[in-house]
């Protein structure tokens, strides 16, 4: 499935495909060249969706105007606009490859410009909560149909003939009576100058017509510059008469700066200022934390410049936050009861009359993003005006938030993004970003800030710490009648609001109140948990501990009554159905109308019995190995994976199989589904083998690679098949892929462990659980 | 031919064992700050004395922003995360 494994179909591309960002400047060198396709003001269009998304209630909604999106050259060459940031992905190939399916525009001759941050322009930008395709399938489309329209209509006046009579084929518009052709490029002009056809008239293409949707055959257009080190990231940006900058920041959240000496820092060569940055009390949604900055003619002399300061904190009121002792609260807590945030039944009274009452308590410590490339930006504020470069997820949050702190108009900031080395959730918070307009303020001068790892790691947005506790009563069959499950955990939203004690609805409604099981007696409860450090959205988010706890009690009740995994897992699930789960008040369904994304557990079962069938669940393994298998919906996708896991006899765990069912729904480029579930194994293996934050005296103790492992080439599991669940029609919704990959991994692998050890782990990481 | 595949056996093989040692090395004797490493702790930062309370499960933090245009953007997140999630 992987395109570099057939190279032949790659050359040709590369020397074609350019991405590029799309200024102010751009935009208007490209109309002068291209003269045909006017890019006229954005027009909202209303989308004729076949069925409905939460696209609408973003902010600024979806923009549908191939005005804004599409532009054809009288060479011919097609521009189309990629309005999300890419950090891997694979989304700026992705989506102007739906356009350019519509278009009929053959892919060799399509070049993708990288948009800048505008939100009133291309819609809503936030590239994250695994959205792209599953807002804009049917908009992308709609977008290449409304060109491919109005290309057909201006041959059709050339030619004096109706245009149901001529047809657009591969860049070309073809008259069938008469065998009249004419190129794209020689249309250019005069399609411009046709309206947009309205949504409602307009005739997509049938699927069964499609030459690059569903087919994986298209590489991804930076995958080129990417392999030979031409790509172009956030700290390759470099402006004449730059200068660099490292910030030393308080070490404890809320804390500031209560004096500091410079006098060291500038005897470093090389460096030229050290001035205090201003921070904002916390919490305050993305802005900076503060702190002193150095300023030098290079990274590396800032970085030293840094390391010679003399800097004293006031650390503020998280003064005392630590890991261990915070643990224990929350596990206090998990024992008492918390806010009820679902009621099926009578789960108190259940569990008091169950034959067996099965505990588990299941810890997942902070996490860090360390995407490998860390947070940088250049900016370069001029006046009233300010421009900047950088990896960001939410380039329009971004704009937004400079234009707020600069107090000037959100049309005065230019933010083009560059190519993102892995985000994560982390780079949808742009502090880094307003850290260097505010310096670049100061200073007069454009600036680079150039964030460390250990900056990365200690000053960052961290997942949530959380005890999760589930108690499953059992009658004397040994079918589970009650379900308690409690989550303890620090809101997201403690980043926005003080006082925030409990999880907002969005995180519940990931893997808690949502829960599948067709069981009698179902509460589920969340108390009280203050946030000490800043908390921010992570790869899954609560997904990923829910997935842990949920899926490791599913084996542990297996175990308990004697029962096969997977039989255990699908007994739960129950029949075939659509949840209606009227308990829960507010019910979070990832932002979607749950007409269009119900809970449907006939699509859960059946991804775990697809990878049970493809996967060779209970199949003999050799001694030492196990098979675990896990379950989850996450991101409106269903997906089951098992791993089989080889332990010796010092306790050294390896994984030489991992296979994965995901079911997407309608999806676009089959090849990316299997890199993102790939990357989800690699990274779920990082996180449940060594990922561990730790807080002491408010302070995080970890601060590189060294000792916040990332799993390597002998610790990545050895293989990782994938099964794709085709879609059940051409109007199956698409659903998310980026981040469901993730929650099942760790809790098949814990599972896995289980079945070859017999050792349970309920606290991740797994550290040293299975030495000795 | 025999020889050259004995020799080339026993350059893996030190090779193998200088990875090893130098890995031991890394271990124990982290390098020092350098240009493009920083530092693992800065030695010439403190904290001055705290006599914050200890950090618990149900006593917050935070301060409300007194600055009006960061308390409006910390609303409107809210809002947002809540709408939609993230």
């Amino acid at each position: 499935m992987n395109i570099l494994t057939n190279p032949s179909k790659l050359r040709g591309f590369e020397k074609h495909i350019k991405v590029e960002n799309v200024s102010r400047r751009s935009i208007l060198k490209g109309l002068g060249l291209a003269g045909g396709f006017v890019l006229a003001a954005p027009v909202m269009m209303r989308p004729s969706f076949a069925y409905e998304t939460g696209a609408g209630k973003m902010p600024h909604g979806t923009v549908v105007d191939p005005r804004v999106f599409v532009s054809i050259a009288s060479d011919g060459m097609v521009t189309i606009v990629a309005h999300r940031s890419e950090m891997g992905t694979g989304v700026r190939t992705s989506l102007p490859l739906i356009v350019a399916e519509e278009l009929e525009a053959d892919w060799k001759r399509v070049r993708v410009q990288q948009a800048h941050g505008d939100e009133v322009k291309f819609g809503n930008q936030d590239t994250d909560g695994s959205r792209s395709t599953r807002h804009h399938l049917i908009p992308m489309r709609q977008i290449g149909a409304s060109a491919r329209t109005m290309l057909e209509q201006a041959a059709a006046k050339r030619w004096g003939v109706p245009a149901a009579e001529v047809k657009a084929v591969n860049h070309e518009v073809v008259h069938g009576a008469s065998g009249r052709k004419l190129g794209f490029g020689e249309l250019a002009a005069d399609a411009a100058k046709e309206s947009v056809p309205s949504a409602e008239g307009l005739k997509l293409k049938d699927p069964k017509d499609f030459r690059y949707l569903g087919k994986g055959e298209i590489s991804i257009v930076d995958l080129h510059d990417i392999t030979t080190g031409k790509a172009e990231y956030g700290a390759d940006v470099r402006l004449p008469g730059m200068k660099y900058a490292v910030i030393a920041r308080p070490p404890v959240t809320g804390g500031k700066v209560a004096s500091f000496d410079g006098a060291e820092a500038m005897k470093v060569s090389g460096v030229e200022k050290v001035m205090e940055v201003k921070g904002w009390p916390w919490p305050s949604k993305f802005q900076p934390l503060g702190g002193i900055a150095v300023i030098a003619r290079n990274t590396g002399a800032a970085i030293k410049g840094r390391d010679a300061l003399k800097v004293t904190w006031e650390d503020g009121a998280n003064a005392k936050y630590d890991s261990v002792a915070y643990r224990a609260e929350l596990e206090d807590a998990a024992r008492k009861p918390g806010l009820v945030v679902r009621k099926e039944g009578d789960a108190e009274a259940a569990l008091k009359g169950a034959d067996k009452v099965i505990v588990g308590e299941y810890y997942l410590p902070h996490l860090a993003h360390v995407a490998m490339e860390t947070p940088v930006a250049v900016a370069d504020v001029k006046g009233d005006k300010a421009e900047i470069w950088a990896p960001v997820q939410s380039p329009g949050g971004t704009r937004e938030d400079i234009a707020k702190t600069l107090d000037i108009p959100q049309e005065n900031v230019t933010v083009n993004v560059t190519l993102l080395g892995g985000g994560f959730g982390r780079k949808s918070k742009c502090d880094f970003a307003l850290e260097a307009v505010l310096l670049s303020k100061e200073l007069g001068a454009p600036v680079k800030v150039q964030w460390t790892r250990e900056d990365d790691i200690r000053n960052g947005f961290l997942h949530t710490v959380s005890v999760e506790r589930i108690e499953a009563g059992l009658d004397k069959s040994g079918k589970v009648i009650a379900w308690r499950h409690r989550s303890v955990a620090p809101s997201i939203a403690s980043t926005f609001a003080a006082g925030t004690v409990h999880q907002a609805p969005f995180e519940l409604g990931m893997g808690l109140i949502d829960n599948p099981f067709e069981i009698a007696n179902l509460q589920c409860e969340n108390p009280e948990a203050a946030a000490h450090t800043r908390i921010g959205w992570f790869r899954s988010v609560s997904n990923i501990p829910r997935a842990f706890a949920v899926q490791s009690m599913v084996a542990e009740i297996a175990h308990a009554t004697n029962r096969d995994q997977k039989d255990t897992l699908l007994e739960l699930i129950g029949a075939p159905r659509i949840l209606n789960l009227t308990s829960v008040k507010d019910l979070w369904n990832y932002g979607e109308p749950y007409d269009s994304y119900p809970i449907d557990t006939g699509r859960l079962r059946k991804v775990v019995e697809l990878v049970a069938d493809r996967g060779g669940w209970g199949r003999s393994v050799p001694k030492g190995h196990g098979l675990g298998i896990a379950a989850h919906r996450s991101f409106v996708s269903y997906i089951a994976t098992i791993v089989e896991v080889a332990i010796d006899d010092k306790g050294k765990l390896t994984v030489p199989r991992v296979d994965t069912a995901i079911d997407c729904g309608t999806y676009v480029n089959p090849e990316r589904i299997q890199s993102q579930i790939e990357g989800a194994a690699i990274m779920g293996m990082s996180l449940a083998k060594h990922g561990e934050i730790t807080f002491t005296n408010g302070r995080v103790q970890q601060g590189n690679y060294d000792d916040f492992p990332v799993i390597r080439i002998d610790e990545s599991p050895a293989v990782t098949n994938v099964y794709i669940v085709p879609p059940a029609s051409p109007d199956t919704p698409p659903s998310g892929v980026g981040e469901p990959g993730v929650p099942p991994f760790a809790p098949a692998l814990i599972n896995a462990i289980f079945a070859a050890t017999g050792k349970r782990i309920r606290a991740l990481p797994i550290g040293k659980q299975l030495e000795a | 031919m025999k020889q050259i595949s004995a020799a080339l056996a026993v350059s893996l093989l030190s090779g193998a064992f200088l990875v090893s040692a130098q890995a031991a090395s890394a271990q124990t004797n982290p390098p020092p700050a350098t240009a493009t490493r920083p530092a693992k702790t800065p030695k010439d930062q403190s904290s001055v004395p705290s006599n914050a309370p200890k950090a618990t499960r149900t006593q917050t933090t935070g301060e409300g922003s007194r600055d009006p245009t960061v308390k409006e953007m910390n609303v409107k997140e809210k809002g947002k995360v809540e709408r939609m999630g993230k």
